[in-house]
């Protein structure tokens, strides 16, 4: 090849053709990132200069709205423009004019496809990094930008592009693939969504009709779409300005992923017919292999839809509907676009039975679990220890914010470590939770929340881990009956164990975390219902009572639990140490105190923290007893009668602490009481004395 | 040398070109006739490297053509409906396809422009549709390759044009090592420059012949007899392919050499006989015994 036609010449020469997307990208990110910096740094410095915001948090908004991943426009641009690069620079393959020009011309199909590949980057990029120093320039000359806001820039830039990349490679496969701009968005569309949307759907469905499932997140579909993942690595927490380590990763992957999809790409260009410019798909062969993975999740989505639209209880009459129109209508619009032609739609026949079949073994599997997913446990010999979580053991509202911070499920959280050797114990709650499953698989999904406030059975849910010798884990969540002494039995052994308590209980794990996160602990703050405070102490103080709450929180016992509920909430308000990379967490539990905590609660007395166990009747002006009819109207009763109040006062609790140990302590969560309180004479301030008012729930008996 | 051996190409189930072999031998004007349909743009576009054949195999100059930049240095395509970038002005193409071949003629491209009487700045969009294939030989000829493939290229130029770039085709296979290759459905089109023929017709080769022998082979005669004269007796030792009779006198279409058949005529004492020119249309269907391109009577 001589000099004249060089990759070089046919980069400028298709550069020449795509003046305009250039134009579209050098305007666009002119409005994204130096335009948008201008308008934000004038706000800032009139933030600043009025006195309503402080340099270090201006600095931080800056970096963070306009040259960080929270600038969505910067997102929609580029994203807008690997679309549209991609569509511009291959519509060659779709145009039997250009197909005749290119194909007949000294110059090899993938040199000319590198040289439109490589231009669909730069007409992005360039403009868009040379807009970014602008914002740089705008940041710096205002006083905006500090060394972490650059290095934030720098890293969402980073990120940013290699999230493009992969988007825009995609976007290539789907234009090689076809032969027909308009088909191409619809590849475009399946190529970039196809997995993601599996994913969600097997989810759904596993959610629908396994009894048994363990839930966790749905954050790892994020992965599975080259634009979802483009949003999840530009998320950090709102405290820091340094993205995850995963992110780093993720756009590692982006860009060899581009790499691999530029090659292949490639290779078919080598061998794309020039006569599919003007069809809809390029290679024949892939028509089939691409409509049945169409259909199958169109049918499955379908299938989903229309049970979901009915109150009906038997859903099965709908979902074999749904699927069937699913597959029906799939097919004949899949058939329509193949060949531009409405009569079309009846071709093809084989396939779409192929479709349909694939889609019925993968419904049969959930609907009929015909692998035992619900039913089966492994087999015991395989296993080496296992995990419990009882969600309604240490529940309730004052959950931990740390498995936010850890991305990780507040009960994989507590599984993860959590290590049980005595398996007799776990089998035998896990065999009542398949019991459970086979009773209620065919009779739509059980709503346990009802279920657990009847007397006898009283189901309970509880996740189980059961770790195999070979390193893989069985999840399941299980309904089991509390009120079965076997089960309580096997309950209360597992209960006992230190492990358990030690990944249930926040105390046990409070001084990890503060070593973690290179936390300070600034005060402790202490939550009792009707009175809040906190109280700045001592490392020696606060290790003190860290201790006798961990001392008296072992000794708890589930007999204790299913007749008291808790009485107050200790938390550390915590400081992150300067410079720390670590997220920035201002407050770690220590966790409940219950009644029994008798040396934990005089450590808070002593340390000047009003502690309230339970109200008493001097102190009580009247009780309602808070109660509507089903036509909503209020029937409530009031209380003023003395004797009337001492006799209901042992049988309520607090409703801010009714749900710590749900799963235990029994509660009628349909009768409220309203108490109010008695006014000391002279005194009006709800901040010395509590609240005037506090709601409590009333203990179910035995 | 252009070698075809056994080019099949399919569209689905329709088969373009079926089992075409063919020779297209350098210096020569070739030209490739057919009816619409016929697989004429198809051939060449498997003769440019745009589509690859089914079956058999396509070779210009002994290298195949296929993703080889070597072999298609030495033609230049201008299709049916020739491509020009969008909003682009002659200077414009010109300067992408000067960087494409390499014994690209910048000066010739100007010259032929000044000739031709193109504008070169403004946009080819504007052109006229005669314009826009004036242009496309230009830069064809400006290439300076060995082969030129003309897909109904002089379809659209008048006359005049028409003349002048067959002129410019004459002007360059006696300079140079120039080979034409055009493809058109009208024999007319083709008529005074083709040197050798090939009909395609439902994608087969029907004929691939040198018009010369073609027309060595077939004349066209006017006689008138005398009155009374059974003309039986001496056309039936002729081979006549068409036979036209308006009052006295014959019109004949008669295969063999020129001499021959009139020697037989004369034993006729003919009052009146003349050689008439044929035209390459009344060669093929006489030849071939088609009227209209309707050559279902020849292969059936």
């Amino acid at each position: 090849m001589t000099s004249k036609r060089s990759f070089i010449n046919m980069l400028i020469e298709d550069l020449k053709r795509r003046i305009w997307p250039l134009t579209l990208s050098i305007i666009g990110f002119f409005f994204a990132l130096p335009v948008l910096a201008l308008i934000k740094a004038e706000s800032h410095i009139d933030s600043l200069r009025l006195g309503y915001d402080n340099l270090a948090s201006l600095q931080e908004s800056y970096a963070r709205y306009t040259l960080g991943g929270s600038n969505a426009l910067v997102i929609m641009g580029l994203i807008i423009m690997a679309a549209l690069n991609a569509l511009h620079g291959m519509k060659y393959l779709h145009s039997r004019q250009e197909a005749d020009f290119y194909g007949s011309i000294p110059v090899l199909r993938t040199t000319k496809f590198a040289a439109a590949y490589i231009n669909g980057i730069l007409i992005a990029i360039i403009p868009y990094i040379i807009m970014y120093i602008f914002a740089f320039v705008v940041g710096l000359s205002n006083g905006l930008l500090n060394a972490a806001g650059i290095s934030y820039g720098i890293q969402t830039m980073l990120l940013e592009t290699a999230g493009f990349l992969l988007i825009y490679s995609f976007i290539i496969i789907a234009a090689v693939l076809t032969g027909h701009t308009a088909v191409t968005v619809a590849a475009a569309l399946v190529l970039l969504f196809v997995l993601w949307a599996y994913a969600l759907l097997l989810d759904g469905y596993a959610s629908l009709f396994f009894v048994t499932r363990y839930s966790r997140s749905i954050d790892y579909t994020l992965n599975l779409s080259p634009v979802t993942l483009l949003f999840k690595m530009l998320t950090t927490d709102s405290s820091s300005l340094y993205y995850p380590v995963s992110s780093a990763i993720s756009a590692i992957l982006c860009v060899l992923g581009t790499v691999a999809l530029f090659f292949v790409s490639g290779a078919l260009i080598k061998i794309r017919p020039a006569e599919a410019a003007g069809k809809a798909m390029a290679f024949d062969k892939t028509k089939a292999v691409i409509k049945i993975i169409i259909m199958v999740p169109a049918a499955m989505a379908f299938g989903a839809f229309f049970p979901s639209l009915s109150d009906s209880n038997s859903v099965y009459g709908w979902l074999v509907f749904g699927i069937v129109m699913g597959l029906i209508l799939a097919h004949g619009s899949i058939e329509i676009i193949y060949d531009f032609d409405f009569k079309a739609c009846i071709r093809h026949i084989p396939s779409a039975v192929i479709g349909a079949v694939i889609t019925a073994a993968i419904v049969i599997y959930f609907v009929f679990d015909p692998l035992g997913y619900d039913t089966k446990l492994p087999d015991r010999s395989g296993i080496e220890n296992a995990a419990v979580y009882l969600p309604g053991i240490n529940g309730g509202s004052y959950y931990s914010e740390i498995s936010y911070y850890e991305d990780i499920s507040q009960s994989d959280m507590h599984l993860k470590n959590m290590v049980l050797t005595d398996l007799d114990d776990v089998y035998t709650l896990a065999e009542a939770g398949t019991e459970y499953a086979k009773k209620y698989r065919w009779h739509g999904t059980p709503a346990p929340e009802t279920i657990a406030y009847e007397d006898t059975p009283h189901y309970i849910e509880m996740s189980v881990i059961l770790r195999k010798k070979n390193g893989r884990e069985f999840k399941r969540s299980y309904f089991i009956d509390r009120n079965n002494d076997a089960n309580f039995s096997a309950l209360n052994n597992i209960y006992d164990t230190d492990s358990y308590k030690k990944n249930t209980y926040e105390v046990f794990m409070s001084e990890d975390r503060l070593e973690k996160y290179d936390l300070t602990v600034q005060a402790l703050s202490y939550e009792s219902g009707r009175f809040s405070g906190t109280s700045s102490l001592s490392k020696a103080a606060i290790k003190a009572l860290s201790d006798a709450l961990s001392k008296e929180t072992a000794a708890l016992t589930l007999d204790y639990l299913k007749e008291e509920a808790p009485v107050g909430y200790i938390s550390l308000n915590t400081k992150p140490a300067p410079g720390s990379k670590a997220p920035n967490i201002y407050s770690i539990p220590l966790g409940y105190v219950y009644p029994s905590f008798t040396e934990t609660l005089s450590l808070l007395n002593q340390y000047g923290i009003t502690t309230y166990e339970n109200p008493k009747a001097s102190e009580i002006d009247y009780i309602i007893n808070v109660k509507y009819t089903d036509e909503e109207e209020d029937i409530s009763e009031r209380i003023d009668n003395r004797a009337e109040i001492e006799r209901l006062l042992p049988e309520l609790v607090s409703s801010d602490f009714a749900s710590a140990n749900y799963a235990m302590l029994d509660v009628d969560n349909q009768t409220n009481y309203e108490v109010h309180f008695k006014k000391p004479a002279g005194q009006d301030d709800e901040d010395i004395y509590g609240s005037s008012i506090q709601y409590f729930v009333k203990k179910l008996g035995d | 040398m252009i070698e075809a051996t056994n080019v099949t190409k399919r569209f689905g189930d329709i088969t373009a070109v079926d089992d075409v072999t063919l020779s297209i031998e350098e210096g020569k004007v070739f030209g490739l006739i057919g009816t619409n349909g016929a697989g004429k743009s198809t051939f060449l576009r498997m003769l440019s490297g745009v589509l690859t054949p089914d079956l058999g195999s396509i070779e210009i100059d002994d290298m195949q053509i296929f993703e080889n930049p070597e072999c298609k240095d030495n033609f230049f395509f201008i299709s049916d409906e020739a491509f020009f970038f969008l909003n682009a002005t002659p200077d414009e193409m010109e300067r992408f396809y000067e960087k494409c071949y390499p014994s690209y003629d910048k000066a010739r491209y100007e010259k032929l422009m000044e000739s031709f009487g193109l504008d070169r700045r403004r946009k080819v969009s504007t052109f006229s549709k005669g314009m826009k294939k004036q242009l496309s030989i230009i830069l064809g000829l400006s290439a300076m390759t060995k082969y030129i493939f003309c897909d109904e290229t002089f379809d659209g130029l008048d006359p005049v044009m028409r003349q002048a770039v067959k002129s410019l085709f004459a002007s360059d296979m006696a300079e140079r090592e120039f080979t034409p290759i055009i493809a058109s459905h009208n024999l007319r089109e083709l008529e005074d420059i083709c040197d050798t023929v090939g009909l395609l017709h439902k994608g087969g080769m029907l004929m691939s012949e040198d018009l010369d022998d073609i027309k060595g082979d077939v004349h066209k005669i006017q006689i008138v007899f005398p009155d009374g004269f059974d003309p039986a007796g001496v056309t039936d030792r002729l081979r006549i392919l068409e036979n036209e009779q308006r009052g006295s006198l014959h019109t004949y279409i008669v295969r063999g050499t020129e001499r021959d058949i009139k020697g037989i005529f004369r034993e006729g004492n003919p009052v009146f006989m003349e050689s008439l020119p044929l035209s390459l249309e009344e060669i093929f269907i006489t030849s071939t015994g088609v009227e209209g391109y309707d050559i279902k009577k020849i292969i059936y």
